[in-house]
C-alpha cells in the first residue's frame, strides 16, 4: 500500500509528523489504510453503523499509541490490524451483535429472480455457516488472503507468521473450508 | 508436497487477484497440477464474490477523516482563555438539592452511590445522582475552555445514553435523553463565541443524530403498536434536536426555534403528523436508494 506511488510520503514520515500533532499528516495515513481497515471490520460486524464507528476507533486508538510503535519491519497496517483485532474483542465482549438486514443482500442480484436470488442467498449462508466452522486461524487467512485480496507477504506480518506458513495455511484452510460446504451441500 | 502445493495455488491466486492472470493463464504455469489447483483457486473466487464486503459509504471517509483530523487537533491546540465578564451560574433549583445531597453522599457515606450512578441512563433511579455530579464538575471547572470540553463531553454523554437506551429498546425515555442533549448544546451555544466552537465538531454530534434516527425507523416498522407512539416521539425530537444543532451552526440560538419547529427558514410551525408522513416516505426513498447502491456496489 506504501508503495503504490513513488511519490507519494512514505509512512514512516507521516507517522513522524503525526507523532508531532501534525493532524494532516495522520489523515493522509487515514486516508491510505482506512478502506481496507473497513472492510476487514465490516467482515466481522454484520451492522454497518458498527464497522464505521469500529474503524474510526481503530484510527484514533492508534493515534493514542503512536508512540509505540517502531519501525522496525513491522509495516505500520500490520499495527493498524493488531488495534482492530483488539477493539473487535472488545466489541464481541460487550455487545451481541445485531443482525443487519445488510447480510440478506444477495452479492449480485441487480437481475436476478426471486428463486435466483433465494438460492444464491442460501448458498452465501451456507459458506458463512462452513467459514464460522473452522478453525480461527483458517478462517482469518481465508478472510485476509482470499476475500480481502491482502498479499502473502502482508498476511505474515500481520500474523506474525512466515510466508511460507501463511502459503501452508492458506491451501488447508481452502480446502478444509471446500470439504464443509460439500458436506452442506451432501446434507 | 504440501509445501510445493500451497506456493503453486499462492502463487496462482497472487497473479490472478493483482490481475496479471486469467485462471487460464495462471494454470498453464502448472499443467501437470492443473485439476487440484484448478478446483481451488475456482472456489477461492467464488469466496470472494460472495463474501467481499461492498466499499464504505462515500461520504464516510472523508467525514470521518475530518472527525479524526479534528480530533488531534484539538488535542494539540494551544489553551486560549478568553476573557468574560463574570459568569453567572444558574442552578436549577432541583439539581442545588442534588449537588447538597451528593456531597453528603460523597463525603459521607455515600461515594458507592455516586461511582454507581456513573451508568446510569434517564428514568433510572441514579438518574439524578449522575446529573448532580455532572454539575459539580461543570462548578469545578475553572477555564472557559474547560467549561465548552466539559459540555460537548456532556453533550456526546446524553448521546450515548440514547444509544444505550436504543439498546435496550427503553423507547419512553428517548425523549428525556434528547431533552438532556439539547439542554448540553444550548448551554454550548451560550458559552461559546461564533466560530469557537469548529464546524466539524457540530458535524459529528449531528451525524451520530442522523444514524439515531435511521435506527429508529427501522425498528418503527418492528416494533408493537404501543411502541410506536414513542418512537414516533423520539423521532420528531431527533429531528427537532438536529434543528437546535443546525441553527448554532448559522450562529442562531436554538430560543429561535420553538419545539416541533422544524424550519427555521419558513417561520411556520408544521404540522408534526404530516412531517411525519414526509419523513416516512423520504425515509423509504432512502432505504430503496440505499439497495440500489448496495446492488450496484457488489
Amino acid at each position: 500500500m506504501d508503495g503504490t506511488n513513488p511519490e507519494a510520503p512514505r509512512d514512516a514520515d507521516l507517522i513522524a509528523r503525526a507523532k508531532r500533532g501534525d493532524a494532516h499528516a495522520y489523515g493522509n495515513l487515514y486516508q491510505r489504510y482506512a478502506e481496507s481497515i473497513y472492510k476487514y471490520i465490516r467482515l466481522r460486524v454484520s451492522d454497518e453503523h458498527a464497522a464505521q464507528d469500529l474503524t474510526e476507533t481503530v484510527f484514533l486508538r492508534t493515534y493514542e499509541s503512536l508512540g509505540r510503535y517502531r519501525e522496525r519491519g513491522l509495516r505500520f497496517s500490520a499495527f493498524l490490524y493488531q488495534v482492530a483485532r483488539n477493539l473487535l474483542v472488545d466489541y464481541y465482549r460487550q455487545a451481541e451483535d445485531l443482525v443487519s438486514i445488510d447480510e440478506t443482500e444477495p452479492a449480485v442480484g441487480g437481475r436476478m429472480s426471486m428463486d435466483e436470488r433465494f438460492i444464491q442467498h442460501e448458498e452465501v449462508e451456507a459458506i458463512k455457516r462452513a467459514l464460522k466452522k473452522l478453525p480461527e486461524e483458517y478462517q482469518e487467512i481465508i478472510r485476509l488472503r482470499v476475500i480481502l485480496d491482502v498479499p502473502t507477504q502482508e498476511v505474515a506480518e500481520w500474523m506474525s507468521k512466515s510466508s511460507g506458513a501463511v502459503r501452508v495455511l492458506l491451501h488447508r484452510a481452502l480446502k478444509a473450508l471446500r470439504r464443509e460446504v460439500e458436506h452442506h451441500h451432501v446434507e | 508436497m504440501l509445501n510445493k502445493d500451497a506456493r503453486n495455488l499462492d502463487y496462482c491466486l497472487t497473479k490472478i487477484q493483482s490481475g496479471a492472470m486469467t485462471l487460464e493463464q495462471a494454470l498453464t504455469a502448472y499443467p501437470k497440477h492443473a485439476g487440484r489447483l484448478r478446483e481451488l483457486l475456482e472456489f477461492a473466487q467464488t469466496l470472494r464474490h460472495e463474501l467481499v464486503p461492498a466499499d464504505p459509504k462515500p461520504g464516510f471517509i472523508r467525514d470521518s477523516r475530518s472527525r479524526i483530523e479534528h480530533a488531534i487537533h484539538s488535542k494539540f491546540q494551544p489553551t486560549t482563555h478568553i476573557l468574560r465578564p463574570s459568569r453567572r451560574l444558574t442552578l436549577r433549583p432541583t439539581y442545588l438539592l442534588f449537588v447538597l445531597v451528593l456531597i453528603t453522599a460523597i463525603f459521607g457515606s455515600g461515594y458507592g452511590v455516586y461511582s454507581a450512578s456513573a451508568a446510569s441512563l434517564p428514568g433510572d433511579f441514579l438518574y439524578s445522582i449522575k446529573r448532580a455530579g455532572e454539575e459539580v464538575q461543570l462548578i469545578l471547572s475553572y477555564s472557559d475552555t474547560g467549561d465548552l470540553q466539559l459540555l460537548l463531553n456532556l453533550a456526546q454523554e446524553r448521546l450515548d445514553e440514547y444509544q444505550a437506551l436504543l439498546d435496550a429498546a427503553r423507547y419512553d425515555d428517548l425523549e428525556r435523553a434528547l431533552a438532556g442533549f439539547e439542554r448540553e448544546v444550548e448551554r454550548l451555544g451560550e458559552r461559546s463565541v461564533e466560530g469557537e466552537i469548529p464546524s466539524a465538531t457540530f458535524d459529528h454530534l449531528d451525524d451520530q443524530l442522523e444514524k439515531h434516527i435511521q435506527k429508529l425507523e427501522l425498528i418503527r416498522d418492528q416494533v408493537p403498536g404501543s411502541a410506536i407512539l414513542s418512537i414516533e416521539k423520539a423521532l420528531d425530537k431527533t429531528r427537532h434536536s438536529q434543528a437546535v444543532i443546525e441553527t448554532l451552526q448559522e450562529g442562531g440560538r436554538p430560543s429561535d426555534l420553538a419545539p416541533g419547529q422544524q424550519d427555521k427558514q419558513t417561520g411556520n410551525s408544521k404540522d408534526s403528523s404530516k412531517q411525519n408522513e414526509h419523513d416516512r416516505s423520504s425515509g423509504e426513498d432512502k432505504s430503496k436508494g440505499q439497495d440500489k447502491e448496495k446492488q450496484k456496489d457488489k
